[in-house]
């Protein structure tokens, strides 16, 4: 099922002198097991704009259908609960959240909040942490005796845990080194195909957003700039600070008065069409 | 002459088998900018913190400026080293920004009457003087940041240390922050060592250490380095863009006499490439 915004807007301190905007009159389609990327700066409303979709804020006006519900100003968090179960959000360094004393027992809360009994719950966590690339080994150690990478794949597991079809994350390879971080985006790649999900991606990386987004839902001072292909995103916006390496390069080329067929999204992109481009007429 | 000198330093943590550093040796000379780089889990914090004489060593040495690092010596080395830490939000002591340099200089025993000089000067050089006032949740990563280089260089440390400083920035924190630290080199306000997994920060430093399970893999200037394909694929390094660039360039078939080129330089190249075909 499609997550529909209808006019949603949300406001900080609704109806109060310390009203402030938190976005405004977001009217968008996001198409169910589509990737989507969510881009803008620091205060552009990404984060207030992936609360609402598990319905830890509430919009102040218009209407989200999500997953079989309809989320509007009337609507009350308790309803939300079961919403709760197909939506899981990854926060920002989930790893500051995990505080059981096993790995096991961490991977188990959400499972046992939501009824399931404990041997179920338990074999559940155990094979979402092998599902997260983690040795079963790691299941009674404390989360806090793990290294920072590790600890993620914990807290990653704790939410996919409860089978969501739909995964929110936000900036889920912060903080990562790059192999690791390309391990994580792997990891969420293959369970975005393999269990059909609707991933919802808030990055500062244009790489991973280029790389692995159908769209891109580009906010900029809690407005919608614009919602479209990576490529028509990444292509002739002057005002978008952030892009691309591949596309930063080939523009410095374009400058030199070298064009391309269309702009390179990713640096195999590139070196495919400078090979055409520039050996294709050598080499017979 | 070498500021730090590390010889043979090996550290395991209490309640661990496997040791967190295995026979280090280095040196790091007066004014130089050196970067050690590793991925998570490599033990380049753990050095780090060794040289920033918050842990002691358990096998070898550390000395630094002449001084060896051990408990009769901890307070006079401290005095001599600033360091800023990876997390933006958990250096940041004062209630404003003006406190915050201020809090290190009250450790540090300066007179009062000094203090107001030394904090405008050091804010000004990280260009954080017009937020004094602001208090720490109003900024951004990469102004708090900021503010704790200037909190770190206000008393004058010989040796300043960056513990992963811009992993939890943003892209636009983290060039801002490469950026600032390329510029305290430039003005040889201290010795620079910078613990990093970003390869592309290490392009712009003097010499460059590999760590990685707890032991040195590789060292060299930037140019050695990056000619080390081996070497960087062992460690689980990513090549800065450029650098990528042209080697997968190399492999769809263009050649290059010269695999170490600046950016403008491959752009020209390309285009001279595409011109005469």
């Amino acid at each position: 099922m499609d997550i529909k915004f209808n006019h949603v807007s949300y406001y900080y301190n609704a109806n109060t002198p310390l009203q402030t905007v938190g976005f405004k009159d977001l009217d968008f389609t996001i198409k169910e097991h589509s990737f989507t990327s969510i881009i803008g700066q620091t205060g552009s409303g990404k984060s207030t704009l992936i609360q609402h979709l598990n319905g830890l804020l509430i919009p102040s006006q218009g209407e989200i259908n999500i997953a079989g519900f309809k989320i509007t100003p009337q609507t009350k968090r308790k309803s939300l609960s079961k919403l709760r179960s197909q939506v899981g959000i990854v926060f920002q360094f989930p790893e500051n959240q995990l505080y059981e004393s096993t790995v096991l027992k961490d991977i188990a809360v959400g499972p046992l909040n939501f009824g399931v009994p404990l041997a179920k719950a338990q074999k559940q966590a155990l094979a979402t942490l092998k599902l997260v690339g983690l040795d079963s080994d790691l299941a009674q150690r404390s989360p806090t005796e793990l290294s920072g990478g590790q600890m993620r794949r914990v807290a990653i597991a704790g939410i996919l845990v409860m089978k969501p079809k739909i995964l929110v994350l936000d900036e889920p390879t912060a903080g990562l080194d790059p192999y690791a971080h390309e391990e994580m985006m792997e990891l969420f790649w293959r369970l975005h195909q393999k269990w059909h999900l609707t991933t919802i991606m808030v990055s500062h990386s244009m790489d991973d957003v280029a790389q692995y987004s159908d769209q891109v839902i580009w906010l900029d001072q809690g407005r919608l700039i614009q919602m479209a292909s990576p490529r028509e995103i990444f292509t002739n916006n002057q005002q978008l600070l952030m892009k691309p390496q591949s596309v930063i390069f080939y523009q410095k080329l374009q400058d030199k008065g070298l064009q391309l067929p269309q702009i390179p999204l990713t640096i195999a992109e590139l070196v495919t069409e400078l090979k055409k481009k520039i050996l294709g007429t050598t080499i017979e | 002459m070498s500021l730090v000198k590390v010889t043979n330093l090996s550290f395991t943590y209490p309640n661990q088998s496997r040791p967190a550093l295995k026979n280090i040796s280095l040196t790091v000379p007066q004014n130089s900018y050196v970067t050690i780089i590793g991925e998570n889990g490599s033990g380049k914090s753990t050095l780090a913190r060794l040289i920033g004489a918050i842990n002691l060593p358990q096998n070898g040495q550390v000395s630094i400026d002449d001084l060896l690092l051990d408990k009769a010596h901890l307070n006079a080395i401290r005095a001599k080293i600033g360091m800023v830490f990876q997390n933006p939000d958990s250096q940041f002591v004062g209630s404003t920004v003006e406190d915050d340099v201020a809090f290190g200089l009250e450790n540090h025993c300066f007179p009062p009457e000094e203090m107001n000089e030394i904090i405008t000067k050091y804010l000004k050089l990280v260009g954080m003087n017009d937020y004094r006032f602001r208090t720490p949740e109003s900024l951004s990563g990469g102004q708090k940041q900021r503010v704790a280089i200037a909190s770190a260089l206000a008393y004058r440390p010989k040796l300043l240390i960056f513990d992963e400083a811009t992993s939890m920035l943003d892209p636009q924190g983290r060039q801002e922050i490469s950026k600032l630290i390329q510029n305290l080199k430039l003005k040889q306000l201290a010795t620079i060592i910078s613990v990093t997994h970003n390869l592309s920060e290490a392009l712009v430093s003097d010499y460059v250490y590999i760590l990685n399970h707890g032991e040195i893999q590789g060292r060299g200037t930037p140019a050695e380095i990056f000619a080390n394909q081996e070497l960087i694929t062992k460690n689980h390094l990513k090549l800065p863009f450029t650098l990528e660039l042209i080697q997968q360039l190399k492999k769809a078939g263009f050649s290059f006499e010269n695999e170490q080129l600046s950016t403008t330089e491959l752009v020209q190249y390309l285009w001279t490439l595409n011109s005469i075909t």
